[in-house]
């Protein structure tokens, strides 16, 4: 069954792949093993959790808001805009909302204007992140989750989750922080297979992430 | 063109607005946009502080004055009575270019007044009764731009251009004159001048056709005005055709947000009718009613033309000051209408945003006035440069709907304040000071000395109740902040430290109480 739902998607991704830029957002090169569709497909939402959450989605939306997309920030207000400069996010089309009571009311709005969301998992409950799904899957915008859910009764289209983060430059009394290495464990609905990576987040130089596949869970299928 | 044609038009301007609506009493007061001092309250001019010098310089020419952010919607607010003063005392129909100046037609309150002296003692009586007693220059002259360099230039005392002389008084004035009232930009004024043409004279003495071809729409007007016609019609006139908006409501609106977005809706049709005919819009009135017939009415100039999105701007603080004022308004708003009366060729120097750049951006101005309308301005916020040693403190967000998001420079990335922690900044800084304990391998609390040294080496922290182990740490660093000023003064010490679950924190102490400043998640 797992053979012949993957096999009956390949020419459905090579057809949308004519139309690329206008179905699938970019991420930068270091990131693509995670996306099995080479980017960011338009109506999924995605969640990153552990201990490097943050700086996983703030990489995740990098490229596609600097080639012109807008980011919305939801229940974000301690995020402070620095790091997102860090992440090489052009500020100027970065709005964050914070959304008080109206939440589903304001979800509903940044789903019509921004292309990409991230979203504090902490503000979704079940019954919101079920209506959240149908929307972001009518609406074409990517949305990002951050944190560790709430609710279970909803999955992501794609589930990364951080763990083991280790830090470099700093030691005891001496240097500071300078780069992390931390292990990224990708599952979800359409995962397709599992995949754990280990990225660089923050790099040494800065926000570059070198990646390397340290294997697979159970691998089911490969591609021929 | 004819003289006849030029209306005779007192400019009243207030120096250094920005810095004097947000002063309170005498303390020295800096503003700083973009990394620049944009304006400087008196005590702190009489300190030496120059308008483009750097926030750094600044500061070492006057240590005790607050420098602080732009604050539009304050320098709004602060205006407002000297708007209405000269409202009701000399012509009800004036042009408010920015806050911190005005201008309007004298041709009707000259006779009704005894004269243009009488006009002027009318206005500086009305501007007298505002509060606090503020420092304004008057210019008189044929046309509103000439008016403006004399309003700028009369330092000591109202400096009136007699008729027929706008040509003699500009001559000898260097082209950076016409900079400041927007005529020409700052590109320009420094290309002439390594052309060697330095004055308004030098300018006039060209051929037009030369200035044309060389420099435009642009050169031409410089040109015209340096030759003393100017002809930019003031608000009295209204050209029949140009384009308006306006909208009843059966429900009067309760709150400034649904009439801002109302606006905005109003605003974009008139960018998009203007724009499809090659026209921006430089004059707007923008005027709104109560249920009770309360009515304000305010009219604005951009020189440089307004896209949708500054129209909006204008549109809110106009409504937030009127309503803000303090019981004029009495009942929710009927009506709100916007009056294009002034509109330019567009030669291509429109914002980004109405530029046909990219439909994203049209469609999240759109989206961040909805979500204003739904859970409040306060809260869609963007990030804007600012500057601090703190981490947050780098970039401020501010409200959205105070910025035009057009404008891509506004979240240009401020420099680096020396002091600060390194990059990279933490990914979680949490808004209040939330407390933790920090002891040392001896299970003490960890002390920092006046010197900056640990007492001894960290080992255990605790957050919100849980306890961890430290694996590494760095630091500390000790920040003096403004210890010039002992109310605002603060000497603390920042650390990081990495736990045994793996997880960065930026921790701080200050006064002995330790609080996590921020997280690397």
């Amino acid at each position: 069954m797992v053979a012949l739902a993957d096999n009956h998607a390949m020419p459905v991704r090579s057809a949308a792949s004519l139309s690329l830029g206008d179905h699938v957002l970019p991420v930068s090169p270091e990131l693509l093993p995670l996306f099995p569709e080479g980017g960011l497909v338009r109506g999924r939402t995605v969640s990153c959790s552990g201990p490097a959450a943050r700086s996983l989605a703030l990489s995740i939306v990098m490229a596609a808001i600097t080639g012109g997309r807008w980011l919305a920030l939801v229940n974000l207000d301690d995020l402070p805009a620095e790091a997102l400069m860090e992440f090489g996010i052009p500020l100027h089309r970065v709005v964050s909302v914070s959304s008080g009571s109206s939440t589903a009311e304001v979800i509903g709005a940044v789903l019509d204007g921004f292309e990409m969301v991230i979203i504090s998992s902490g503000s979704i409950s079940s019954a919101l992140a079920r209506r959240v799904a149908q929307r972001v899957r009518s609406r074409e915008a990517v949305v990002i989750t951050v944190g560790e859910s709430r609710s279970s009764a909803v999955s992501p289209d794609l589930e990364f989750s951080t763990s083991d983060p280790l830090w470099s430059g700093i030691g005891w009394g001496t240097g500071r922080l300078v780069s992390r290495r931390v292990r990224v464990e990708r599952s979800g609905r359409r995962a397709q297979r599992p995949l754990i990576l280990d990225l660089s987040l923050p790099a040494p130089s800065g926000v570059l992430i070198p990646s390397e596949e340290v294997g697979t869970l159970g691998t089911r299928l490969r591609m021929v | 063109m004819s003289r006849s044609g030029m209306v005779r038009t007192l400019t009243l301007s207030i120096p250094d607005w920005p810095a004097i609506a947000i002063s309170e009493g005498e303390d020295p007061v800096v503003v700083i946009d973009r990394g620049r001092v944009i304006a400087a309250s008196p005590a702190a001019r009489a300190c030496g502080v120059q308008h483009g010098e750097r926030r750094r310089s600044a500061v070492r020419a006057c240590p005790t004055a607050r420098v602080l952010p732009r604050d539009p919607l304050a320098e709004v607010r602060a205006f407002d009575p000297v708007v209405s003063a000269v409202t009701a005392t000399v012509s009800p129909r004036i042009e408010v270019d920015r806050p911190g100046e005005l201008r309007f037609d004298m041709r009707g309150p000259t006779r009704r007044l005894g004269g243009e002296d009488g006009v002027i003692a009318t206005v500086l009586e009305a501007v007298g009764t505002c509060p606090s007693p503020r420092a304004v220059t008057i210019g008189v002259a044929d046309g509103p731009t000439v008016s403006s360099v004399a309003g700028h230039r009369a330092i000591d005392g109202p400096l009136v251009i007699p008729v027929g002389e706008s040509s003699a008084f500009l001559m000898p004035l260097h082209l950076s004159c016409l900079y400041g009232v927007g005529v020409l930009s700052a590109e320009t004024v420094d290309l002439l001048e390594r052309l060697g043409i330095r004055t308004v004279g030098d300018l006039a003495a060209l051929d037009p056709g030369v200035v044309l071809a060389r420099f435009g729409v642009e050169g031409a007007r410089a040109h015209c005005i340096a030759t003393g016609v100017d002809d930019r019609l003031l608000a009295a006139v209204e050209p029949a055709s140009l384009p308006e908006r306006e909208r009843r409501f059966d429900d009067p609106l309760p709150t400034t947000s649904p009439a801002v977005f109302t606006i905005r809706e109003m605003a974009e049709e008139l960018a998009g009718e203007l724009s499809a005919a090659g026209l921006s819009c430089t004059s707007l009135i923008i005027s709104a009613e109560t249920d009770h017939s309360e009515w304000t009415e305010r009219h604005w100039y951009r020189s440089e033309g307004f896209s949708a999105a500054a129209m909006v701007d204008r549109g809110r603080w106009q409504i937030d000051s009127w309503i803000a004022g303090g019981g004029v308004v009495t009942a929710g708003i009927v009506l709100v209408r916007l009056r294009v009366v002034g509109v330019k060729a567009d030669v291509g120097r429109q914002d980004g945003f109405w530029g046909g750049i990219a439909a994203a951006d049209e469609v999240a101005a759109r989206a961040v006035a909805r979500l204003a309308a739904i859970c409040g301005e306060d809260r869609v916020r963007v990030p804007v440069s600012a500057g601090g040693r703190l981490p947050g403190e780098r970039c401020a967000w501010v409200p959205a709907m105070t910025t035009d998001l057009g404008d891509p420079a506004r979240s240009d990335p401020a420099p680096v304040w020396a002091g600060s922690v390194t990059q990279p900044a933490p990914t979680t800084v949490p808004s209040g000071s939330d407390p933790i304990d920090v002891f040392d391998v001896a299970g003490e609390p960890l002390a920092i000395s006046g010197r900056g040294e640990v007492s001894a080496d960290p080992a255990m922290v605790v957050i919100a109740g849980e306890r961890r182990r430290v694996v590494a740490w760095a630091g500390p660093w000790p920040l003096l902040e403004r210890w010039w000023d002992p109310r605002h003064r603060r000497r603390m010490a920042r650390m990081q430290v990495v736990l045994e679950d793996g997880r960065a924190h930026l921790i701080a102490v200050e006064q002995r109480r330790w609080w996590l400043m921020g997280s690397y998640d």
